[in-house]
C-alpha cells in the first residue's frame, strides 16, 4: 500500500520540482501547469478499477466470495491457509482483473477521448 | 506443354495463364508466368494396387490371388519453362535460390486483361510448389540472345476452383438462429452425395433444435435436444462416430452417436467443468484429442465422449471469455473477448498469451494452418505467420463491423471463406483462394442479403462451404449451403 502511494506521488512531486524554474520564463502562467499533473495511466486504470469494483463493491464481493467457495475454502480459517496461487485465481476470475481487461480499457479509453 | 503467342491472345475467347504466387500467404501477390514462361502438364500418380498371393492349397507349384494393398502414390509432379533474353533474371532462377515451396494459380479467363487474375471463370489452385530440377538450354550456338530455363517440379496439393453457389436448406426445420454448423468429412474426396451436414439452433421454444443431413444436403432431419433443455447450445462438432455439442449455460458438452441422433441417444456430461466456466467452443480433430474452449479463460480436453473432461488451462493467462478454438498438429490457438489469445504448441499441455491483434476488440474466430501461421477475426481479419509476435491486418475489399467465421479447405489450404457482419447489419460470406491475398464475393453467388448475421461456416472442401446464422431480429435463422 505505502509502495502504491509513492509511486502515484512521484510524478507530481517531480513536476513541482520543475516549476520554480519554469514559471519565470511563461510569465507565471499557471494554467498550463495543472493539466500536466494528470497522469494518463492513472486515469486509464481509475476507470479500470471503477469498472471491476467501484460501481458494484457487494456485487465484486460477493462474486469473489462465491469463488472462493467453488474452490473449497469455506472458512475465515480456510483462506488464511489456503494455497496463494487458488486465491489469485478466484480473485482474477471473480473480477476479470487480467492484462487483457486493462489494455482493453485503455484502447477503448482513448477512443472516447 | 502450351506457349503463349501475341495470335492467341488476339483470336481467342478463353485463355489459361499461370501466375506464380511466392509463398502461400497474404503478404505475396500473384506474378504472370505465363508472359515469358509456361506451366507443363500436371501429373498426379494415383497408389497403385499391389496383389498379394499365397501358395495354393488345390493346385501344386500355383499361386492363389489372395486381395490387395493400396500402396502409397509418388509424389505428383509438372515442369516449367521460361525463355527470357540472356540479360534478364528468370523468376524460375529466383525461385530455385529462394528454395521455399511457393503456389502456382492456373486461371482461366474469358476476354479480360491477361494480369488480372481475381476474375476467372475456374482456376487451378497448387500447393506447395518446389522445384526439384532445372536446366539451362545450351550457352553456345547462333541464336544465343535467349536463355531457356527448364525445371521439374513437385507439389503437395492440387484442386481446381469453381464459382459456387449458395442456396437454402431446411428452411422450414429451422425457426431459430443457427449458432453452429459442422461438415464431415472435412475435404473433397468421397463420395458428395453422402456428405453429412450438421446444423444446431438456439432454443427453440423448449429446447436447441438438430439439423442434419447425411446425404449431402439432399434431405434434413429436425431433433429437438430436450437433454440440453433451454441452455443456449454454442458450437457444435463431429469426430469419429460421434456428435458433439457445447453449451456454457450448461457447463456441459452433449454427445450421440452418429447412428442415433435422435433426442433420446443424447447424454449430458458435466464432470470436470469448473462452475461459471462452461464450454463455448470445441475443436475436434480427432477422438482422444477433443479441446474446448471455455467462459473466463479456460480451455478443457476430453479423450473419449462420455468421459469427463480435465482442465488444460484454468484462467491463469486471461479471466477473459474465450470464443473459438482450432488448432493444428500439437498447435491449439483459443481467442475471446478483449483481445484474448491463447497459443500451445504442445498439445495443450501448457499455454503462452501472445499480445493478440487489436487491443480492446472481442475476437470471434480462429483458424490454424501451421504451428507459426493462423488467422483470427475480430473487428477486421487479422494473419500471423510467427506465432502471434506481429499482426497483419487483411484487406477483405469490404468494410466489415466484424469478422464472425473464418475456415480454409483442409485439403487445399489456399481456398478459404470468412463469414463477415457489416454495420447495417448484413452478413455476407467472402471467398479467396490465393491463401489471403484477395478475397471476393463474386464466387459464391447466392447468399441471401435479408441475413442479418452469420453464425458459423463449415467448409467441405474447396468448393463446398455451408454458413448458418441469423436472418432477421425476430429470429429466424438460415442454413446456406454452396458447391460446385
Amino acid at each position: 500500500m505505502t509502495k502504491r502511494k509513492i509511486d502515484i506521488e512521484q510524478p507530481a512531486a517531480a513536476a513541482q520540482e520543475t516549476e520554480p524554474a519554469e514559471a519565470p520564463m511563461t510569465g507565471g502562467n499557471t494554467e498550463g501547469i495543472a493539466p500536466a499533473q494528470i497522469d494518463p495511466l492513472e486515469a486509464v486504470v481509475e476507470e479500470w478499477v471503477s469498472n471491476l469494483v467501484a460501481k458494484t463493491p457487494t456485487v465484486a464481493a460477493r462474486r469473489i466470495a462465491a469463488g472462493l467457495h467453488a474452490a473449497g475454502i469455506h472458512t475465515q480459517e480456510d483462506l488464511a491457509h489456503a494455497n496463494v496461487n487458488l486465491v489469485r485465481r478466484v480473485l482474477v476470475a471473480a473480477l476479470r482483473a487480467d492484462a487483457h481487461s486493462l489494455t482493453g480499457t485503455a484502447a477503448r479509453f482513448h477512443l472516447e477521448d | 506443354m502450351g506457349t503463349i503467342n501475341r495470335e492467341d491472345i488476339l483470336t481467342k475467347r478463353t485463355h489459361v495463364y499461370s501466375f506464380i504466387q511466392r509463398k502461400g500467404s497474404p503478404r505475396y501477390s500473384l506474378e504472370l508466368f505465363s508472359l515469358h514462361g509456361a506451366m507443363g502438364s500436371a501429373e498426379e500418380p494415383l497408389g497403385e494396387p499391389e496383389p498379394r498371393y499365397r501358395k495354393s492349397v488345390t493346385r501344386r507349384g500355383a499361386w492363389d490371388r489372395v486381395g490387395e494393398i493400396e500402396s502409397p502414390p509418388d509424389a505428383p509432379t509438372t515442369s516449367f519453362t521460361e525463355l527470357m533474353p540472356r540479360a534478364t533474371a528468370t523468376f524460375l532462377e529466383q525461385l530455385k535460390k529462394s528454395g521455399e515451396p511457393f503456389a502456382v494459380h492456373t486461371v482461366i479467363h474469358q476476354n479480360v486483361d491477361p494480369q488480372n487474375y481475381t476474375r476467372w471463370e475456374s482456376k487451378e489452385v497448387f500447393d506447395g510448389v518446389r522445384l526439384t530440377s532445372f536446366t539451362r538450354n545450351d550457352a553456345e550456338g547462333d541464336e544465343d540472345d535467349l536463355v531457356q530455363i527448364e525445371a521439374d517440379a513437385q507439389f503437395a496439393a492440387f484442386d481446381r476452383v469453381f464459382p459456387i453457389t449458395f442456396g437454402e436448406k431446411a428452411g422450414t426445420d429451422i425457426t431459430k438462429e443457427v449458432v453452429a454448423v459442422a461438415v464431415y468429412p472435412e475435404d473433397d474426396r468421397g463420395d458428395p452425395s453422402t456428405k453429412e451436414i450438421y446444423a444446431i439452433t438456439k432454443v427453440d421454444t423448449t429446447a436447441p433444435k438438430l439439423v442434419y443431413s447425411t446425404n449431402g444436403g439432399a434431405t434434413f432431419t429436425a431433433e429437438s435436444l430436450t437433454v440440453i433443455g433451454t441452455d443456449e447450445p454454442d458450437d457444435i462438432a463431429v469426430v469419429g462416430d460421434y456428435v458433439i455439442v457445447t453449451s456454457s449455460a450448461g457447463e456441459a458438452y452433449y454427445f450421440a452417436k452418429k447412428d442415433d441422433l435422435a433426442n433420446t441417444g443424447w447424454t449430458k456430461v458435466d464432470s470436470g467443468f469448473a462452475s461459471g466456466h462452461g464450454p463455448t467452443a470445441i475443436y475436434a480433430p480427432a477422438v482422444g484429442s477433443i479441446y474446448f474452449a471455455g467462459l473466463g479463460g479456460h480451455v478443457y480436453k476430453l479423450t473419449i465422449p462420455g468421459r469427463d473432461v480435465s482442465a488444460l488451462e484454468a484462467g491463469d493467462l486471461t479471466a477473459q471469455n474465450l470464443t473459438a478454438i482450432h488448432g493444428a498438429g500439437d498447435t491449439i490457438v483459443a481467442v475471446g473477448a478483449d483481445n484474448a489469445v491463447l497459443v500451445s504448441s504442445n498439445g495443450g499441455r501448457t499455454f503462452s498469451s501472445p499480445t493478440g491483434p487489436a487491443a480492446g476488440v472481442a475476437q470471434n474466430a480462429v483458424h490454424v494452418w501451421d504451428k507459426d501461421t493462423f488467422w483470427i477475426g475480430g473487428d477486421k481479419l487479422y494473419f500471423t505467420d510467427d506465432r502471434g509476435a506481429s499482426w497483419l491486418a487483411v484487406n477483405l475489399g469490404m468494410t466489415v463491423a466484424s469478422v464472425r467465421a473464418v475456415r480454409f479447405a483442409r485439403d487445399l489450404k489456399g481456398v478459404g471463406y470468412v463469414g463477415v457482419v457489416t454495420s447495417t447489419p448484413t452478413a455476407h460470406v467472402l471467398r479467396t483462394t490465393d491463401y489471403g491475398a484477395e478475397w471476393e464475393t463474386f464466387s459464391v453467388g447466392g447468399f441471401n442479403t435479408a441475413n442479418e448475421g452469420i453464425g458459423a461456416l463449415a467448409v467441405g472442401g474447396p468448393n463446398y462451404v455451408v454458413a448458418g446464422g441469423l436472418v432477421a431480429a425476430a429470429g429466424d435463422g438460415y442454413l446456406a449451403l454452396a458447391t460446385a
